[in-house]
């Protein structure tokens, strides 16, 4: 048995101002991952997002994020399962290196529904691309490039 | 012909992420991921930026990760 830490995102659209119906579909992925013999450590709702590109043909979803301690063989298994769940858009399993430490963890502020980009003053100090469709980008002094 | 050197003064960028001490860059932070981007929505490179290798690394997985999760965009339009 090899065993590690996932953190897994979900994409779920079902239930819009109701809760109950994206309530049920953790529910079956919580008993997913007791079936095949992990632990859930937490559920971390985020919030409803609009994607950046539309995801069979919907444009926005809502987000969980999910600790699992579970056996890397199971994933698969678990993935193939999800992958039929039509409520369920996207997920994804990425393994941690060690194990989540929650209480260290700050409280993650839930995605904001607006898509709109933040022009905030860090943006300053990165230069300016032009970015006209051409992968050419400006080249610079010799000197630099072989620093 | 002779060749012009041709100067530019710059200072040497620093990577981003050094100075903020940056462990692990996640993927979930898109908004901070966003600004690696250009406005076709590619990773911008690290001549450009001054990122140094390993966060950069770092970096292209976590957009890739969150291009994934509809978080940034493959492409804008």
């Amino acid at each position: 048995m090899n065993k590690g830490y996932y953190e897994a995102m979900f994409i779920i659209n079902t239930g819009d101002d109701d809760e109950s119906p994206r309530n049920a579909v953790i529910d079956e992925i919580v008993a997913e991952v007791k079936k095949n013999k992990g632990t859930v450590l937490r559920i971390e709702p985020l919030g409803k997002k609009q994607f950046t590109y539309s995801i069979a043909k919907k444009r926005d979803g809502y987000y969980y994020l999910v600790y699992l301690d579970i056996d890397t063989q199971a994933i698969h298994k678990m993935k193939e399962k999800f992958k039929i769940n039509s409520r369920i858009l996207r997920e994804m399993f990425i393994r941690l290196e060690k194990e989540p430490q929650f209480d260290l963890l700050e409280e993650r502020k839930p995605f904001q529904d607006d898509n709109a980009i933040s022009d905030d003053d860090t943006l300053e100090e990165l230069e300016p691309v032009e970015d006209a469709g051409n992968d050419e980008f400006e080249p610079l002094d010799e000197e630099e490039e072989l620093e | 012909m002779a060749y012009v050197k041709r100067r530019k003064f710059s200072r040497r960028k620093k990577c981003k992420f050094c100075i903020d001490k940056v462990k692990m860059i996640d993927y979930k932070d898109y908004e901070r991921l966003r600004r690696h981007l250009t406005e076709r929505g590619k990773i911008i490179p690290r001549r450009i930026t001054g990122n140094c290798a390993k966060h950069q690394r770092q970096l292209t997985t976590a957009i890739k990760r969150a291009r994934f999760m509809a978080l940034l965009p493959y492409v804008v339009e």
